[in-house]
């Protein structure tokens, strides 16, 4: 019985390549599923004659046969009346929607950012955004009342709302840097550190200016840590993020809890430092904050009087972000605009 | 902060061009923006209005066309009416940088008409206040050329823009950047101290009580007679306008330019008007006064006031009283200068919201030792362009304090800088900038000149050596050495990979704002006492902070399906911090919110399944428990981490959404354990039950491992909850597959049978299920 149902599908594979026109596969099907004198049917019908167990087995195995020829048949029935045809693919149509969602162009950016400082050897550290007043401002050198608070104008969490604790006043971290104070109470350097996430500024919010941002700040600490390793690190920062002819200044600046304090000015990417409405004509853009880690802040974190040195840096992720993917208007960022994300 | 040009030539020797100078200090000092009359427009063109037409759609407006020479401009929708046809224009073109704000010009539509650009008035020019009409040019302007102002006044229109460093007081007067400038650039500071006029005048009439030595550490005053109130001189009348200053009278005026030039704060009382002593004490309750800007002030005793016998005449460091203010009456003068505290002023001027060119001085610390010095200053110009005659001088309060001395090791110096700068450099840069030096063995030690409270400590003197020596000098060696990968926080590769492997699933990543208003947490029924509330928000909308990430991006999700016709579908996620706070404790974790709309039962099968991946190629072994009819709470390590669900707004919206505390979740990722390959062949088999509709398929798939642990190795559902005609009310259908495998022979198909009937006979007792054919 089985040796039949082999041959029977061995000689259905021979008959059906022999075909070439709709009428004699026709002739196939009536051959084969023709309701008398199909042959597969009628191997069905002897199956009648067959001990329960054996009907069962050789039951599914016919039916199986049956299944595979209907199928080639059909198959040939395609290709014959294609055949005819000019086998046209439209390769102009839109397609189908993908199946990929997109990154936030702030995630895609940051990624960029610390690939290249994992690969320079920083470890990437998280903090938190409800910060202390302690570690946003007062042990990075800016103790109540510090006439540099004003250069970060601050978000405060309503004061019934204090830490229970040690009943300090709460903040949202106006920027990275109490992620200094943070690893330096855990870590005994030598240590390399970078960490993104969230600031916030007390900022009325236009084309321009956000009240939030998401930003980068690094740092490291050991026992000769130079201005001039700052420098090297921040070119070569630069110079894989913008492309190997980037040039960078360093201009003095101020910021309390460095000594020196610099800011980091780039040579303006979209005119070549010729001049342009996004450098505002001057040829340089100004990407960060940088310095020399400020000796209060370390003797904050309680490390011994003038063991260590370190410098830090800080850039916002949305700026590169703007520079990088041409976008004029930081409001873009966190609106989330179903035609603005998916063009990244 | 503006600075003329040529009042600082006055102070300092410049020998740079001023474009070349505020390069040169925005390197090695403060930016500085040099701003001349002169200065180049950028886009902006010289045309000749050819036509004029009423603007259809607006009565106030024109429709203007221009001529460069060669082509036609228009439209251009103008609002000034100043001009006629033939007149010659600044006419900024798209992509132009308009002066005033400094922003991009770009065609915008008016009322209907695209404007192919923008005539400038003189304000929209920075070249004057003037922005009623448009800016006529005359004749010299060529058609066609570049837009550029011809004066023949250069020199003395030059303005430095400076951004003063937050620790500078010093550099808040002309004095204090003309000293920066001679010691950067090496030139010759010019101004010599001056021969005291007034220290030997004694006082009568004139006295004066601190009652507050904490809050004022000195208070100088000087009575002078005799004075003529008159406008000042043009000088003086054209130095403070160029500074930002309106020219009053020659006292006002003068008190402003000694403020300016010495950075010390003066305050001139009509001494008619006061009565008996001075005396700088705390405002009582309730006192009031009425202030130079008109404005009648409450006070309370946090606000430091000078007094005389009967009332406040002044609001201490901030602003004076007009009832006192020296007025065209005026013959006899109290000229005060004063060290008012910091924190004090600063709190004052806040409070009132009223920020004065005094009070911002006095917030960033003066020294004590200006007073007398600006005192004096003040008494020469008065006598020279007021006429006056000074009579009375006394000074109160403390001597100016010790001074400041800081030990230098050269090694340490150069080691910080990464640049070796030999000692004899080091010593000669700081004493350029006014430093004392001591020599010592191998170091040296320095004394802080009284006016740089900035400098406590040797890096700020380091700083200030490479500032001379310019930031271009320092070597570009070598990155810093150190390796620290391994400290890497495992939370951000966790992260990382949740984004691409949900992104890879077709969600889209969202950004929202930390923030919600209190509408949105009415809406949701949240209860504010858990909710963190900011203190000073930024607006009603901005007032609390998110207890969960799913307000925002249902947010999103609304208006992006709002506003795009198109767009009825969407798988949206966020991975970011939440906050709220239980008792008196604040908490903040960072959570994950995964969204997909609408709800279907196809994309509940696919959401479901999406999470089910995430956690699989996480390596994370989760449970899911439904106790209501569209919630399941996800279980890990026998937590509770989260929730599955469906959301429904009031608007009648449906999404399905998942709301994990991520932290706890990736927390638990395992890493992969190799389990052997079974390698007998294993048979599945299908069944289709009908089963009561609240029956979730968790209880069924556990029903079935249950029944034989040995033999089912895989169980998948076909399809969850089919409700056809054919289905009988409040039932489902739903069709699975069990795979059968033994790991030890090869399984019989009568064997499989068997037990798949055994299941099926349970699954009826337990659920009273059907089986379909």
């Amino acid at each position: 019985m089985i040796e039949s149902l082999k041959q029977l599908r061995d000689q259905a594979l021979k008959d059906l390549s022999a075909v070439a026109d709709l009428e004699k596969l026709d002739e196939l099907v009536l051959k084969y599923f023709g309701r008398k004198q199909g042959l597969l049917n009628s191997i069905l019908r002897s199956l009648k004659n067959l001990d329960e167990r054996q009907r069962k087995i050789l039951g599914q195995q016919a039916n199986e046969v049956k299944i595979e020829i209907w199928h080639l048949i059909d198959q040939r029935r395609q290709s014959i009346k294609k055949a005819g045809k000019k086998d046209f693919v439209d390769l102009t149509i839109d397609g189908k929607n993908p199946r990929l969602g997109h990154l936030h162009p702030i995630t895609k950016i940051r990624r960029e950012i610390e690939k290249i400082f994992r690969e320079m050897g920083f470890a990437v550290m998280l903090g938190p955004e409800i910060e202390t007043d302690y570690y946003n401002f007062e042990a990075l050198n800016m103790p109540a009342e510090h006439p540099a608070r004003d250069m970060w104008d601050t978000f405060y969490i309503k004061s019934e709302e204090r830490r229970a604790e040690d009943g300090e006043k709460l903040v949202l971290r106006t920027h990275i840097s109490p992620m200094q104070v943070r690893v330096m109470e855990k870590l005994t350097p030598p240590f390399s550190v970078i960490s993104s996430g969230r600031v916030f500024r007390h900022e009325a919010t236009d084309a321009r200016h956000e009240h939030t941002w998401d930003y980068t700040e690094g740092f490291v600490v050991d026992q000769h840590v130079s201005l001039s390793n700052l420098k090297t690190t921040l070119l070569d920062f630069f110079k894989q993020l913008f492309g190997s002819k980037t040039e960078i200044k360093l201009r003095s600046s101020y910021f309390p809890f460095t000594e020196p304090s610099i800011e980091i000015i780039m040579g303006c990417i979209f005119c070549q430092k010729t001049g342009c409405s996004i450098c505002g004509q001057t040829g340089w853009l100004e990407m960060g904050g940088a310095g020399m880690i400020h000796p209060t802040v370390f003797e904050h974190a309680g490390y011994p009087r003038e063991k260590y040195s370190g410098f830090a840096f800080g850039l916002g992720i949305g700026r590169v972000a703007m520079l990088k993917y041409d976008i004029p208007d930081v409001r873009l960022f966190y609106q989330n605009d179903h035609r603005f994300l998916s063009q990244f | 902060m503006k600075f003329s040009h040529e009042w600082l030539k006055d102070l300092v020797e410049i020998n740079q061009t001023p474009e070349k100078l505020a390069e040169f200090l925005s390197l090695r000092a403060f930016e500085t923006e040099v701003n001349r009359a002169n200065q180049e427009f950028f886009g902006i063109i010289v045309a000749k209005v050819t036509k004029i037409e009423k603007h259809p759609n607006a009565d106030r407006l024109r429709i203007i066309e221009l001529t460069d020479g060669k082509n036609t401009i228009g439209p251009i929708v103008c609002g000034a009416w100043n001009f006629e046809v033939g007149a010659i224009v600044a006419l900024a073109l798209p992509g132009a940088v308009i002066p005033e704000t400094k922003t991009v010009l770009s065609k915008v539509m008016i009322r209907g008409i695209e404007s192919q650009g923008m005539i400038c008035s003189a304000k929209e020019l920075s070249l004057g206040t003037e922005a009623g009409g448009i800016m006529l040019l005359d004749s010299k302007h060529k058609i066609g050329q570049a837009f550029s102002v011809m004066d023949q006044d250069r020199g003395s229109k030059i303005i430095f823009d400076i951004s003063i460093p937050a620790n500078r007081p010093d550099l808040i007067s002309y004095r204090g950047v003309a000293w920066e400038i001679a010691a950067l650039t090496g030139s010759k500071y010019k101004i010599k101290p001056l021969k005291s006029q007034i220290s030997n005048l004694k006082s009568k009439l004139l006295k004066i009580r601190i009652s507050e030595p904490s809050l004022c550490k000195q208070y100088v005053g000087l009575r002078l007679a005799n004075i003529q109130i008159r406008p000042s001189p043009k000088f003086i009348q054209d130095r403070l306008k160029l500074s930002g200053f309106r020219p009053i009278n020659n006292v006002v005026d003068i008190a402003n330019y000694v403020m300016l030039e010495v950075g010390q704060p003066l305050h001139a009382f009509d001494a008619a008007k006061i009565i008996g002593a001075i005396n700088v004490r705390k405002a009582y309750v309730n006192e009031t006064i009425k202030t130079l800007d008109g404005l009648d002030r409450k006070l309370n005793r946090d606000v430091l006031v000078i007094a005389d016998n009967k009332k406040a005449i002044a609001i201490a460091g901030v602003i004076g009283g007009s009832e006192s203010a020296v007025s065209i009456d005026t013959c006899e003068i109290i000229l005060e200068a004063a060290n008012f505290n910091s924190v004090s002023v600063r709190r004052t001027a806040k409070a009132l919201g009223l920020r004065t060119d005094a009070s911002t001085r006095f917030e960033k610390s003066l020294p004590i030792n200006l007073a007398h010095q600006a005192a004096e200053y003040a008494a020469v110009l008065l006598t020279k362009y007021a006429g006056a005659k000074p009579l009375e001088y006394l000074s109160v309060g403390a001597k100016p304090t010790k001074k400041v001395v800081i030990e230098v090791d050269p090694i340490k110096v150069d080691a910080l800088l990464g640049v070796k700068i030999p000692i004899v450099e080091q010593k000669k840069i700081l004493s350029r900038f006014g430093f004392g030096i001591h020599p010592t063995r191998n170091k040296y030690h320095v004394t802080v000149p009284f006016w740089r409270p900035d400098v406590r400590v040797w890096q700020d003197l380091a700083e200030e050596i490479i500032r001379f020596k310019s930031l271009e000098n320092i070597p570009v060696k070598q990155t810093s050495q150190i390796n620290s990968s391994h400290l890497t926080d495992p939370r951000v590769d966790g992260r990382e990979q949740v984004k691409d492997l949900l992104v890879g699933m077709g969600f889209n990543e969202l950004y929202t704002y930390s923030f919600v208003s209190e509408s949105d947490l009415n809406r949701w029924q949240i209860n504010k006492r858990n909710v963190i509330e900011i203190a000073n928000p930024l607006s009603e909308d901005q007032q609390y902070l998110r207890p969960n990430l799913a307000l925002n991006v249902l947010k999103v999700a609304e208006q992006n399906t709002k506003e795009y016709d198109d767009i009825k579908s969407g798988k949206y996620f966020e991975i970011g911090n939440i906050f709220w706070r239980e008792q008196n404790k604040i908490f903040e974790q960072t959570y994950l919110f995964m969204l997909s709309f609408p709800k279907t039962q196809k994309r509940i099968e696919e959401f479901v399944g999406d999470f089910k991946q995430l956690a699989v190629v996480l390596g994370i072994e989760y449970e899911i428990k439904q106790h209501k009819e569209q919630l399941a709470e996800i279980i890990v390590a026998d937590k509770s981490v989260g929730h599955i669900g469906t959301i429904s707004d009031v608007s009648g919206l449906e999404w399905i959404g998942v709301n994990l505390d991520f932290e706890e979740f990736i927390r638990n990722r395992k890493t992969p354990q190799y389990k052997r390959i079974v390698r007998f062949p294993s048979i599945s088999m299908d069944s289709s039950i009908l089963i009561s509709e609240d029956i979730s398929w968790i209880e069924i798939k556990k029903t079935i491992i249950a029944a034989n642990q040995k033999l089912v190795s895989e169980i998948k559902l076909i399809e969850g909850s089919y409700q056809g005609k054919e289905v009988p009310p409040y039932k489902k259908s739903m069709t699975f597959r069990i795979i059968y495998q033994s790991e030890d022979r090869t399984l019989t198909n009568a064997e499989a049978s068997q037990v798949h009937g055994q299941i099926l006979e349970t699954l009826k007792s337990k659920f009273s299920v059907r089986v379909r054919d």
